[in-house]
């Protein structure tokens, strides 16, 4: 039985092999039924995953044995990655690219990998290999700002990943080093605050399904990595409350800056991933579950409105919010889902954001927690009405839809739109059937004037900014933070041209280099 | 069977006088002697395969093959010794040294013409197999001197300008490292009183309690000396123009082999050293990490494709020179495999880099066009990754390898130092990877320029050694793992 486990990455590997080396026509017929049948191998193994057991396979590496781990963590999380996969190629198999499909089911597959990893160098492996192929995932379209960003992404994400990596040698030697180290791989590849800027440039030039997972997934397997490997490092986790509520408020006040579709999604995961790491760093129980139970809804509902976004582009080809409007009437199904999208993460009752939100809101403690919560919700109850008010109602805009959506994009955005009130309505029975037991007490009347509250906040927030036009024409913020970025690459840049310059010269200063170098390690040796 | 080692440096030697021959005026026709040379070439190749084969079963069995040339004994004659450190790097280079051949074959054809290169390549591969194998630390020098001369002319045979500046800059500046190296060997000469390795370290060892500041002069001369040959910093100004300006193929040799034969005359010295005191480890390290940050930063900064990947050896080298300096068997092993990896990697790219420089018509990395070819892309990839040092490939292993051994022996500033370095490899290899992405016109392209799949093939089987190598090290992890317990 422990064999079958086995299957659920080898099938996607497998179908990467087959798709690699068979010129077939249909793609869609053997990257989804692959994502499928891991999906149902997955669900197959509840019962057992839940009391949590270990399955050792012999891969690669001399001193490295793979162990696969099966618990009730990595079996939820595996669960909605699956998913997601699923719909996301459903979505994609409109799209007639052999490299895209193969790449997409051998991300599939190195991140359940990942996932499943006992070890932390398993772990970091399987994320390493993960960003490299999503890498070439993000520069798919092969424009100069997709290049550009994906080099962004890939040159962020190895430095988390390095670092991860150094936790993990250092980790007898230097403890505390090696726990901070960590924390900032994670933190780096996860997109927080300081460190959001591949993220923000990464997710609008990405084809709109690996947006979706880009998103929805891979940020989140960061995530994992720090519920499942902080506790062992010598770690305080409640440090990272800072860095929560940094990146929730910065994440919604960006977005509402923002113009370009995309670009609002990015800065939303800014800030939603705020609140699962606020929900783990309150160090509770009940904060701990509402964290994981958000990350879970987040990966439902920001997939959902990416493939939102991606069937509007694909339907009228521009990501400008200012040159869209009224597409209701000619794309209900999108409307629709994207209605379910926005309210969920609006968290509003019955969708899923607004069960975990609330779980997330009793566990944190009241005073300027509370605040900056609350301040955040409006933000993004204000950024959603822009978003959908502009693409979806109001008079047409200048780009009319040109083309029809096809019927698997529509039947993607509705599994998922099912999905988000199924998990909003039934949070507590899939919690505990994946082995998380926990008394959820959100269906009652105590927090509709919180809620009200945060709408009626985020209408005057979004009428303040219409009334000052702040909305329609944003200005112009470059962050302090990019210019650091910058600022630091062209330091190495100049240091690199200096150490360049100087070590260019004559041969005869190369002869009296090395008569002086012989002297110096004499002498440095004779005292 | 002890035998053999002779005919290792026998073979090339004499495939030299051959193909020597048919670079006298004959009045056979040109297509012929093409023919002629690449019959001879390829039989050379397939000797020495056979030899190598034959040696192979004794070898990994951890035997140790000694010859003494006209029977004299140790203390005053010649003695050839084949062990499995030597074995295995004369694999590497015959290897690599015959990929880079077929690619010559049908990249360089205006270069074979004249029949130099043949003829020098093979002196090279005899100076190569002479160093490797020679127990005598005179005949190292001269085998060296070989190596440096061939190498020499192999670069004039560019017929460029800046061909003939690089090669006498390379002349230059490794005949004053091949005056350091005599002038070591005749202080060992004249106060031990042989020139067979064994005695000098029994030599050595009584010296260290006599005069101790010789011991110091030693180790300086030979460390200048050979750190001149492999390019550490600050001794590595002949490396990028020569590499830059010498022919693809003859690159490779130079950056595969002929620095990694400097690195095994290290390895071998230090060893006649017995175990060196611990500031001497700590400074050799430290020399690796100056190699590594100046490399990185230099790299970083070059817009010249050759260039870019000469710096980049230089910042690899230095991790080598790290895992020998922190010198516990553990960071020995992942010195001794990234030995291994880098030759092979490095080796694809710099073919790559000539493909590149062919088709594209520049050398520069910004304004290339490229017509695309998914192989060669997909091969560039994998190995700039494993000069990077991502898993699953195998510069990865053997980074982690040593990193582990800095750890073992409390150096661990030395791992931030690789580790950091791979995320600025991870820049300006991905700056170049990044130029084969974007759409072009069709008018941009090249049409003209044809790529044959036997200039391609050697690329391509390097890169599968690669990523073989990553995903499954254990074999050859086995290996070094004896020549460790042989040389430690």
């Amino acid at each position: 039985m422990t064999l079958l486990i086995t299957t659920v990455f080898l099938v996607p590997l497998l179908g990467t092999m087959l798709l690699m080396f068979f010129p077939l026509k249909k793609l869609q017929y053997v990257s989804v039924p692959c994502a499928l049948y891991s999906c149902i191998i997955l669900c197959a193994y509840i019962p057992e995953g839940i009391h949590g057991f270990t399955h050792t396979i012999l891969i690669w590496m001399n001193p490295l044995e793979f162990t696969i781990l099966i618990d009730k963590l990595a079996l939820l999380i595996t669960l909605v990655m699956s998913v997601l996969f699923t719909t996301v190629l459903v979505f994609a198999s409109h799209m007639k690219n052999r490299k895209f499909h193969m790449l997409i089911l051998l991300n599939f597959s190195v991140l359940l990998l990942s996932i499943f990893s006992q070890s932390l160098l398993g772990f970091y492996i399987c994320i390493e290999m993960a960003a490299v192929i999503t890498y070439f995932l993000i520069i798919h379209k092969k424009t100069p700002q997709s290049i550009n960003a994906g080099l962004i992404y890939f040159i962020f994400n190895i430095t988390g990943a390095i670092l991860i990596l150094l936790s993990i040698i250092i980790r007898t030697e230097l403890p505390s080093i090696a726990a901070r180290l960590f924390i900032i791989g994670c933190l780096i590849k996860a997109g927080f605050a300081p460190f959001h800027i591949w993220l923000a440039r990464a997710h609008p030039v990405a084809p709109s399904p690996v947006s979706a997972l880009l998103s929805g997934i891979m940020v989140k397997v960061s995530i994992y990595g720090i519920i499942r490997f902080a506790p062992t490092f010598t770690v305080d986790i409640s440090l990272l409350l800072i860095i929560a509520l940094l990146s929730m408020l910065l994440g919604v006040f960006s977005a509402l800056l923002q113009s370009d579709i995309k670009k609002i999604l990015a800065y939303h995961t800014v800030s939603q991933i705020g609140f699962i790491l606020l929900g783990i760093s309150l160090m509770s129980d009940t904060g701990e579950i509402g964290g994981l139970l958000h990350l879970v809804n987040h990966a439902l509902f920001k997939g959902l409105l990416f493939l939102c976004a991606g069937a509007i582009i694909y339907a009228t080809g521009t990501r400008n919010l200012h040159e869209l409007g009224g597409l209701a009437k000619h794309m209900p199904i999108p409307a629709v889902a994207c209605l379910v999208g926005s309210l969920a993460i609006s968290g509003i009752p019955p969708f899923n954001g607004y069960v975990s939100k609330c779980i997330l809101y009793e566990a944190s403690p009241s005073g300027y927690i509370s605040l900056i919560f609350s301040i955040t919700c409006a933000g993004t109850v204000a950024s959603f009405i822009k978003l959908y008010w502009h693409t979806f109602m109001g008079s047409s805009g200048k780009k009319p839809p040109q083309r029809a959506i096809p019927f698997s994009m529509k039947m993607a955005l509705l599994v998922l739109s099912g999905l988000c009130i199924i998990t909003g309505i039934f949070a507590q029975h899939i919690l505990s059937l994946v082995g998380y037991q926990i008394e959820i007490h959100v269906w009652n009347t105590a927090h509709i004037p919180q809620i009200a509250l945060n709408i009626g906040l985020g209408v005057l927030l979004y009428g303040i900014g219409m009334k000052s036009s702040l909305i329609v024409h944003p200005p112009q913020i470059r962050l302090s933070i990019d210019r650091f970025y910058q600022v630091s690459g062209d330091a190495v840049e100049y240091a690199g041209k200096k150490f360049h310059d100087i070590l260019l010269q004559d041969i005869n200063y190369y002869a009296l280099t090395i008569v002086f170098v012989l002297a110096a390690i004499y002498i440095l040796f004779s005292l | 069977m002890s035998k053999l080692i002779i005919l290792l440096v026998l073979t090339p030697m004499i495939t030299t006088f051959l193909l020597s021959i048919t670079a006298i005026p004959h009045k056979v026709e040109q297509k012929e002697l093409m023919i002629i040379r690449t019959i001879l070439s390829l039989s050379g190749f397939s000797v020495l395969f056979i030899l190598l084969f034959l040696c192979a079963s004794d070898m990994l069995s951890g035997e140790v093959y000694r010859y003494s040339l006209g029977g004299w004994d140790a203390l005053s004659g010649i003695v050839l010794q084949l062990d499995i450190l030597s074995f295995c790097i004369a694999v590497l280079s015959v290897v690599v040294c015959f990929f880079a051949l077929v690619y010559s074959f049908t990249f360089m054809e205006h270069m074979r013409g004249l029949g130099k290169f043949d003829a020098f390549f093979f002196l090279m591969i005899t100076g190569i197999m002479g160093v490797l194998v020679s127990r005598d630390i005179f005949n190292m020098y001269v085998f060296f001197e070989i190596v440096n001369i061939s190498v020499y002319v192999l670069i004039t045979t560019g017929r460029k300008k800046e061909n003939y500046k690089a090669s006498l800059k390379y002349l230059i500046l490794e005949s004053i490292s091949s005056i350091l190296f005599l002038l070591a060997v005749g202080i060992i000469y004249s106060t031990i009183g042989s020139l067979n390795m064994d005695y000098i370290a029994e030599g050595i060892s009584l010296l260290r309690i006599e005069q101790p500041s010789l011991i110091i002069l030693l180790f300086s001369l030979f460390f200048v000396s050979l750190g001149l040959k492999f390019g550490v910093v600050p001794l590595h100004f002949w490396l990028p123009d020569s590499y830059f300006a010498a022919p693809s193929p003859v690159s490779t040799v130079q950056s595969g082999i002929v620095s990694k034969i400097g690195i095994y005359a290290m390895i071998r010295i230090l060893s006649l050293f017995g175990t060196l005191p611990s500031d001497m480890n700590y400074f050799i390290a430290v020399m690796g990490a100056m190699t590594i940050i100046t490399g990185t930063l230099c790299a970083l900064v070059q817009t010249d494709i050759k260039r870019m990947l000469a710096y980049s050896s230089i910042n690899q080298i230095g991790v080598i020179i790290i895992g020998l300096g922190i010198g516990n068997p553990i960071a020995m092993k992942g010195a001794l495999f990234h030995i291994m990896n880098h030759a092979l990697a490095k080796a694809g790219l710099f073919l790559c880099a000539g493909i590149l420089i062919h088709t594209r018509g520049t050398r520069k990395i910004s304004g290339m066009k490229f017509k695309d070819s998914p192989g060669l892309t997909l091969s560039f990839i994998l190995l700039s990754l494993s000069i990077i040092g991502i898993p699953p490939l195998n510069g990865f292993v053997s980074k982690l390898i040593i990193c582990y051994g800095a750890i073992g022996a409390h150096f661990s500033e030395f791992t931030f130092i690789i580790f950091f370095s791979s995320i600025l490899s991870s820049v300006y290899y991905f700056r170049v990877i990044q130029t084969f992405f974007p759409k072009h016109e069709k008018k941009a392209l090249t049409p003209d320029v044809h790529v044959s799949t036997s200039t391609l093939l050697p690329i391509y089987i390097l890169a599968i050694m690669c990523l073989l190598l990553g995903l499954f090290p254990d074999t050859a992890l086995r290996i070094i793992d004896i020549i460790v317990e042989v040389i430690l």
